[in-house]
């Protein structure tokens, strides 16, 4: 399989292994309960930085709580936040929009939709998305809007509803005028301001992500994104990946890992909406050979996905299951 | 020490160790700094396998913890001077034959903006997946897609034809 950026970066690096005196320092070091003695200029550098870290992270815990890759709040002890912080000004600014903006999902009313942006000419990310309740909320949703987006017709009863949100893409028709949006909510000490979407500027649902828990702890995810006629995900076969044929789709791509498997189906040959679906891009001046342009979505991508809370092996029949049931709601 | 954590974690570095260690040497630019990233990562599995235990895949959980673990080293005085005292270029010399083409791939990546460089090499080279990568480094699946996306992009000069998801007839998304 043609894969040249694995190929020439695993040349480069193909004497950096695990040989087995690394393994020996690392499997002894569970002893020792601490890792091997550093020098001391680096460790005093470490500590200095932990110490600068641990008040970063405590002021913004204290000013924005913690969250997760969904926004979500999370317990403080699974320490599973990005701990990184950014060493310069335009990336710092860009976290504490992505933050905000995951804080301003998560408190805001479902119907109002919010844009936030960074200074002049800097980051822009914009989360138009709503939150739905339940899987028929989402089914009578996309229904009324007309998009081509698939659902199952049900999900199998062992599982429930857990949460889900539909995104939504900016109208081209409406896209010039989000840049002449009031500033509704200034950020003090933040170089950081909010703007509500005006409904008028959306056009339909760009997209999915629905996820259902089964009594077991075991999770099922549904998720959709309508997609470029040219863009694909760019995977590569595998020992654990198999093509297989769905009716209705065009490719469809099984992984079977331990603990989870997952589906890509694709679906094509919808009418073109012209639309900037992204949820997150740049305008920074060094992205200016990738401007901001509108795109033609004629396909839709789908991804479904199921593991097990325990780890344990789990069929991957549900999912082609579920797959040859997508209807139009 | 938790018997069944260590065990855990023994097992998952016997499998992904040299993956890991090379995604810190790439973070790091330096083998022996990546291997104190992958022990500092090993004994936090081991520390949090406890509270993990069911939430997922465990490897892309102990890479999530080695990325933030190199990025919390790459923000150290001790790191930044240790860069401005080295060549520019920190890739290790390479022990395989590398071909012109393989060289100017490297070239084209690690001349990437960091975020699209990192998206790729998970996917490409570590063979991440989108979720794994959203995970793996606390940002959306959609801005997985959207970084994965414009880094192809970029590359496009350099692999153009190289990809099997640019030929039409062959089975991929």
């Amino acid at each position: 399989m043609n894969n040249p950026i694995k190929q020439a970066f695993d040349r480069q690096y193909a004497d950096v292994q695990m040989d087995e005196a690394r393994f020996n320092r690392l499997f002894t070091l569970s002893d020792q309960k601490s890792p091997k003695p550093r020098p001391f200029k680096k460790a005093l550098a470490l500590a200095l930085a932990l110490v600068v870290v641990a008040g970063v992270a405590y002021s913004a815990s204290q000013f924005l709580g913690t969250v997760d890759w969904q926004g979500n709040k999370t317990p403080e002890e699974l320490e599973l936040t990005p701990t990184y912080v950014p060493d310069n000004p335009v990336d710092m600014d860009a976290q504490r929009l992505e933050r905000l903006a995951y804080e301003a999902l998560g408190e805001k009313p479902p119907e109002e939709l919010w844009l936030a942006r960074m200074g002049e000419g800097g980051w822009l990310t914009f989360f138009p998305k709503i939150r739905v309740n339940s899987f028929e909320e989402a089914k009578k949703l996309l229904a009324q809007s007309g998009s081509p987006l698939m659902l199952p017709k049900n999900v199998p009863g062992e599982y429930a509803f857990n949460d889900g949100e539909l995104s939504l893409y900016i109208d081209t028709r409406n896209y010039e005028s989000l840049e002449r949006l009031t500033d509704e909510n200034p950020q003090p000490g933040l170089t950081l301001k909010g703007y509500r979407l005006p409904q008028e500027a959306l056009g339909d649902f760009s997209g999915y992500t629905l996820h259902f828990v089964n009594k077991k702890g075991d999770q099922l995810r549904l998720q959709a994104r309508m997609t470029g006629a040219n863009e694909n995900f760019g995977l590569w076969q595998g020992d654990n990946v198999k093509t297989i044929t769905i009716p209705g789709f065009e490719n469809a791509l099984l992984f079977e890992r331990k603990g989870w498997n997952q589906l890509f189906l694709k679906h094509a040959g919808f009418g073109p909406i012209g639309a900037c679906r992204m949820d997150y891009f740049t305008i920074a001046p060094d992205r200016a050979d990738y401007p901001l342009e509108p795109e033609k979505l004629t396909s839709a991508t789908y991804t479904l996905h199921n593991n097990t809370a325990s780890g344990q092996d789990v069929s991957s029949s549900i999912l082609k299951d579920l797959a040859d049931e997508f209807v139009k709601p | 020490m938790n018997a069944s954590a260590q065990a855990a974690a023994e097992e998952l570095f016997r499998a992904h160790g040299t993956r890991l260690l090379r995604l810190a040497a790439l973070y790091l630019g330096d083998t022996a700094l990546a291997e104190d990233a992958v022990q500092e990562t090993y004994l936090k599995v081991i520390k949090g396998y406890g509270k993990f235990q069911g939430q997922g895949d465990i490897s892309t959980w102990a890479t999530r913890i080695l990325i933030n673990t190199c990025k919390d080293i790459r923000r150290t005085g001790w790191f930044k001077r240790l860069l401005l005292s080295q060549p520019l270029h920190t890739l290790p010399e390479p022990a395989a034959p590398m071909t012109h083409s393989d060289h100017s791939v490297v070239e084209a990546v690690m001349a990437l903006p960091a975020k699209y460089r990192e998206a790729l090499l998970l996917h490409y080279w570590q063979g991440m997946d989108a979720r794994q990568i959203s995970l793996s480094l606390g940002i959306s699946e959609n801005a997985v897609y959207t970084r994965l996306s414009r880094g192809r992009g970029m590359l496009k000069p350099i692999l153009k034809g190289g990809y099997e998801d640019e030929q039409p007839h062959q089975a991929s998304l």
